[in-house]
């Protein structure tokens, strides 16, 4: 059975690229725009992976993060966080809320398939 | 992998970006401490920059990328956000655009956008402190693809051709979802697994072992021709918190023995487990251990001072979690809470493909005409239960016409915000200090009138600062003060939108004007005229009050062509002027260009349609007040002069009027009120609007057609045409004069 | 995840069913202390074992180590197709030291 993962971004071009990466290699995604809607998207359903931006309106990554950890069926889902190199300190801030894996903007297709890979083959 | 409707959305949203870019930059000129502001400027930087790299727009992200570490120094208080910043800024901003557009196009910058990019990246360095041509992107880690026996072919290098990964995980990982089997099994697509040793010497006893930390440790030994490099990041995510150890092929016992020194477990257990693993011989770990003990004490700090071929790898790859010293941790998390809330408000919207929605629309219009003609046969069937259902019909068509207008609906404001960068650029150039003024963008209408009103706006508002707007001395010396103000306001009134262009300026001149008008032929040498005819003049073709022509507001049109453009949208413009105090510009439109409620009348048994938003009233016009009327031209309406016209004779129409009584339209376009004089009143109708062919353009007094349910074809009057046809003495009387047409006092005379 | 005990003389048999991961360690780690202080020897069945993780290899391993410890035996028995994938994967055999049945093609 394919591997589910959410993708969290505020720029739908942003999710659609990294879905069509990731469909591609063979998972399954969905998507979310914003920490509140993907909150809202999480149902109970099994998510191997959540791929998610740190600076979106309405509710962060990071804020996003530490409100999945409560949610018994995502306490330990592991989250890649989308940022850049200018947010170290978000970066801490994020590790502490249970955000380990950080990817830097901007990357290819291939890079985000390979550290998503790092954390669940498809 | 296909990723062109990914690049679609990323073009419209580059182009949203930059847009709040340029509103939020202009809005920091006044406000420069405002943090908001500057957080989001940088978001918008950061988000085109970051996507673009996604696509591979290069050029896009080395430029962006600059631009954000500029931003970055504002954001941090490293740069004070003068003028001169901001006005970069906005060319950044420009240049931003360019270079997504180029991309979305496919083609190359033309010479010149590729020398202001140069120029602004020189002019980016240099505020950064950066030497041009210096490479900024990050440097490559590059490390050899494989290490060859030759190279490392050092004494005492051992025999084993394999690397050697030695992994204790933090205790923390298991507890963010970090699996150490997930990273083995990537690891395992970059080469063999030759051995592997699960290493349990962390596990605590039963009652202190905690199910969610991680105490595992790996030995691995791993044949792959991958880089050092790319096996480290294998275990990227990680690495922070855990203990990795990476040897590569042919490495020095030393080096082995190193590595043994720095891991918890036992020395020679895990000496043991390399020669068991077949990494180590025996004899090379004996010897190793032996060389080391002697120079133990020296040894902890590293083998930097080993060969230097090799040696230098273990240095790099032991690594501390947790460097970052607590205090700025602290300063950095301070920081970030005062720019935690700034997020800006992003609509949740569906983009949907505007031809789609022309499509949906005209459907729409289809289906309102369809059901008129049920609701016609209805009527003259007069069957009770197919009346009912053709009622039900009917409103919930206007229901869905209704949302179907409402989804054309845009509001203006963007369109306003746009002026801001127009405003400031060119007061800059003129050397006058304007500010704009913006309200009621929230007024919305229909799509299409709001893409085509934003040239016309842009000729007034420039019109206004370059010829309204006085120089700063004159206005100092006139008691006002240095900063002009233009205005820009919508609302809605009557069924339409009113768009006000204000300026506190001069005024218009207007003995300039009627000196001008006359030297170009516009009016005669001997004539009258009132001041607000004088004022109109300004809209007659051909006419320019500008000394010189100035580069901005003087491109060879005139006030004419604004005036053309705005009754191409069935709008009208009027003016007023106030000399020393400053001009309003007033430009009326319809709220949507596609449907109308409309009010159909007959004359005989030809039917027209007036839009019912502009009918005040109906009367009667029958007997003795019927025969004034007739003789005078004008109704009196409860003490009020209404101007009256006759369609039947407005339109050379053979028939003859009825007998007893005929009716009148009363009607208001703006102030002004006139009555049309009809035969009969048919009622209200839903009429969806048609062109009229190119052939009747010049057609005065009707702006379309329609089809009636029953297949007949009616004409849609234009009443602000007609109205001009009713008089100009009613007009003058109600106090303003409608913009239409050249109007000169001769011209103006009923048709 | 599921866990069913059985009592099969003096030998208790553990029945996992479902995951065997970070989400049900605290459960699976709760439910095997209750069975360690027991004194009895303890069996694991992972038939029906769909996925296993490093946390459930560790709480697997953290219990043999205590059993043992006390004397009493734990074994691993009817390893499903997930359980194999993860000792191949981490060479686990030995250190467990149960007999495995390898079936020639993965259940």
């Amino acid at each position: 059975m394919a591997k589910t993962i959410m993708v969290v971004d505020d720029s739908s071009s942003l999710r659609q690229v990294v879905s069509i990466a990731l469909k591609s290699a063979g998972y399954d995604v969905f998507e979310a725009c914003d920490g509140k809607d993907a909150l809202a998207k999480l149902t109970g359903q099994k998510v191997h992976l959540v791929v998610s931006d740190v600076n979106m309106p309405n509710m962060d990554g990071i804020t996003f993060v530490k409100e999945m950890r409560k949610l018994p069926a995502y306490k330990f889902t592991p989250v890649i966080m989308l940022t850049t190199e200018n947010q170290e300190s978000k970066k801490a801030e994020g590790q502490a809320a249970g955000a380990k894996a950080w990817m830097v903007k901007p990357f290819k297709p291939d890079q985000m398939l390979m550290a998503v890979s790092k954390l669940c083959l498809p | 992998m296909n990723l062109e409707p990914a690049l679609e959305a990323f073009f419209a949203e580059a182009d949203e970006l930059l847009t709040r870019m340029e509103e939020s930059l202009l809005q920091l000129e006044s406000e420069p401490d405002n943090n908001e502001l500057i957080n989001d400027i940088f978001r918008a930087a950061h988000t085109i920059k970051g996507t673009a790299g996604v696509f591979g727009f290069d050029d896009v992200v080395h430029f962006t990328h600059e631009v954000e570490s500029v931003l970055d120094r504002v954001r941090d208080g490293q740069m004070i956000v003068s003028n001169d910043v901001i006005g970069l800024l906005l060319r950044n901003k420009d240049h931003i655009g360019v270079l997504v557009h180029a991309m979305a196009d496919k083609r190359e910058l033309d010479a010149a956008q590729r020398a202001e990019g140069d120029a602004q990246m020189a002019a980016l360095l240099a505020l950064l402190g950066k030497q041009p041509d210096q490479p900024s992107a990050s440097a490559v880690v590059s490390a050899p693809a494989g290490v060859s026996r030759s190279e490392a072919a050092i004494e005492d290098s051992c025999e084993n051709g394999n690397w050697h990964l030695s992994i204790r995980f933090g205790a923390d990982v298991l507890r963010s979802g970090m699996d150490p089997t997930s990273f083995l099994r990537y690891l395992r697509t970059l080469g063999d697994i030759v051995h592997l040793d699960t290493l349990v010497d962390a596990l605590p006893s039963w009652l202190e072992f905690d199910p969610e930390s991680c105490y595992l440790g790996f030995e691995i030994d791993f044949r792959s021709e991958a880089s050092k490099a790319e096996i480290e990041g294998v275990f990227e995510f990680v690495r922070d918190e855990s203990v990795l150890h990476i040897i590569p092929p042919y490495s020095q016992v030393s080096e082995y023995i190193s590595v043994l020194r720095a891991l918890p477990e036992d020395d020679m257990k895990l000496g043991e487990m390399l020669v068991l693993s077949g990494a180590l011989t025996r004899s090379e770990l004996e010897r190793g251990l032996s060389l080391q003990s002697g120079a133990a004490a020296a040894a902890t700090g590293g083998t930097d001072t080993e060969a230097p071929a090799t040696s230098q790898q273990i240095g790099e790859i032991l690594i501390e979690g947790g460097a970052v010293s607590a205090g700025v941790v602290d300063a950095a998390l301070a920081k970030q809470k005062q720019v935690k809330d700034t997020k800006a408000q992003e609509a949740r919207s569906l983009r949907i493909d505007a031809d789609k929605l022309d499509q949906l629309i005209e459907l729409v219009g289809e289906l309102v005409v369809a059901s008129a003609g049920v609701q016609n046969v209805a009527q003259m069937l007069a069957q009770g239960q197919l009346t009912e259902a053709s009622e039900v019909l009917t409103r919930l068509v206007e229901e869905v016409r209704d949302r179907a207008l409402s989804l054309r609906m845009v509001q203006i404001g963007a369109t306003f915000q746009r002026f801001q960068r127009v405003v400031r650029d060119v007061s800059r150039e003129l050397g006058k200090d304007i500010e704009l003024q913006v309200s009621g963008g929230e007024t919305d209408l229909d799509k299409t009138v709001v893409e085509r009103i934003g040239d016309p706006l842009m000729h007034l508002i420039r019109n206004s600062m370059d010829h309204g707007i006085e120089t700063t001395d004159v206005r100092l010396a006139a008691g006002k003060p240095a900063r002009a103000k233009v205005m820009l306001n919508a609302y809605h009134e009557a069924g339409g939108v009113v768009i006000d262009v204000a300026d506190d300026g001069g005024g218009l001149n207007r003995d300039k004007i009627l000196r001008k008008a006359i030297e170009r032929g516009l009016v005669a040498e001997d004539v009258q005229l009132s001041e607000r005819e004088i004022d109109r003049l300004i809209f007659a073709p051909g006419f320019s009050t500008a000394d010189q022509i100035s580069n901005l507001s003087g491109r060879g049109v005139g006030m004419d062509v604004v005036r053309r453009d705005i009754e191409a949208l069935r709008g009208t413009v009027d003016i007023e002027t106030e000399p020393g105090k400053g001009t309003r510009i007033r430009i009326r439109l319809p709220l949507t260009l596609a449907i109308i409620d409309g009010f159909r009348v007959g004359i005989d048994k030809a039917s027209f349609v007036l839009p019912v938003d502009m009918i005040v009233e109906c009367v009667e016009l029958a007997g003795s007040i019927r025969d004034a009327a007739r003789t005078r031209g004008y109704l009196d309406m409860r003490g009020e002069v209404l101007p009256l016209l006759w369609l039947r004779e407005a339109f050379d129409m053979d028939s003859s009027a009825p007998e007893r009584r005929e009716n009148v339209v009363v009607v208001q376009f703006g102030q002004t009120k006139a009555g049309i004089v009809v035969d009969q009143l048919m009622g209200e109708h839903q009429t969806v609007i048609r062109p009229l062919g190119k052939l009747f353009s010049a057609l005065r007094g009707v702006s379309g057609s329609t089809i009636l349910g029953s297949g007949e074809i009616a004409l849609i009057l234009d009443v602000a045409g007609l109205m001009k046809m009713a008089g100009s003495a009613g007009a003058t009387a109600a106090g303003i004069t409608e913009m239409q047409g050249q109007t000169s006092r001769h011209a103006a005379a009923p048709a | 995840m599921e866990i069913e005990r059985t009592d099969d003389g003096g030998v208790t048999e553990l029945k996992v069913a479902g995951e065997l991961t970070i989400f049900g360690a605290a459960d699976a780690y709760g439910i095997l202390t209750r069975a360690l202080s027991e004194e009895r020897d303890l069996r694991i069945n992972l038939a029906q074992v769909t996925e296993v993780d490093s946390s459930g290899v560790q709480v697997l391993l953290a219990a043999k180590r205590a059993a043992e410890a006390h004397g009493h035996g734990f074994e691993l028995v009817a390893h499903s197709a997930a359980m194999l994938e993860v000792m191949e994967l981490l060479q686990l055999s030995h250190v467990f030291g149960d007999p495995v049945v390898m079936p020639a093609q993965p259940a």
